[in-house]
């Protein structure tokens, strides 16, 4: 989860089958921090408990 | 995923971002009754994104990044490349913008 305390409007991302990777996570907080206007709350829950599918596949 | 849960008979969510989509189907389009930004890579194919946005009757941003690969905004994104890491924040930036618009 990313964004500031205090905003009010909130995202929800779900990402692809490899789950949580740094370009993933880093795009999360580019949609957080990205509009001066509005702040976003990001919520990334993980879909995949702990096992997403290996990028080597 | 996001065009499933949006036409949902109870749909939570005010506005529906689609990146880089496996299986583009146009009629999902015409469940949607919230804002809807679509970006496509130049991996999916561009007749069912366009006829995906030809079925949207919401307000709509539907763009194709022909020269990024499916998943340039996520995992498999190469963000070594200049030109990806700039197409990658591009495409992050369209999202918030449309959200900002549209909510």
């Amino acid at each position: 989860m990313t964004g500031p305390k205090n905003a009010t409007k909130a995202i929800v991302v779900v990402y692809d089958i490899f789950g949580y990777f740094d370009q993933t996570l880093q795009g999360a907080d580019i949609l957080a921090h990205s509009d001066d206007n509005q702040k976003y709350k990001v919520y990334m829950p993980d879909w995949f408990k702990g096992k997403p599918c290996p990028i080597e596949m | 995923m996001a065009t499933l849960s949006a036409t949902a008979d109870s749909n939570p969510f005010s506005a529906i971002a689609s990146i880089h989509p496996a299986m583009v189907d146009p009629a999902d389009a015409d469940g949607l009754s919230v804002p809807t930004i679509m970006l496509a890579s130049g991996d999916e194919p561009a007749d069912d994104v366009k006829k995906f946005e030809e079925h949207l009757k919401v307000a709509k941003h539907v763009e194709i990044f022909k020269d990024q690969i499916h998943g340039w905004m996520a995992a498999r994104s190469d963000l070594k490349d200049e030109k990806v890491k700039k197409e990658y924040e591009r495409g992050y930036k369209t999202v918030v913008e449309f959200f900002g618009k549209n909510l």
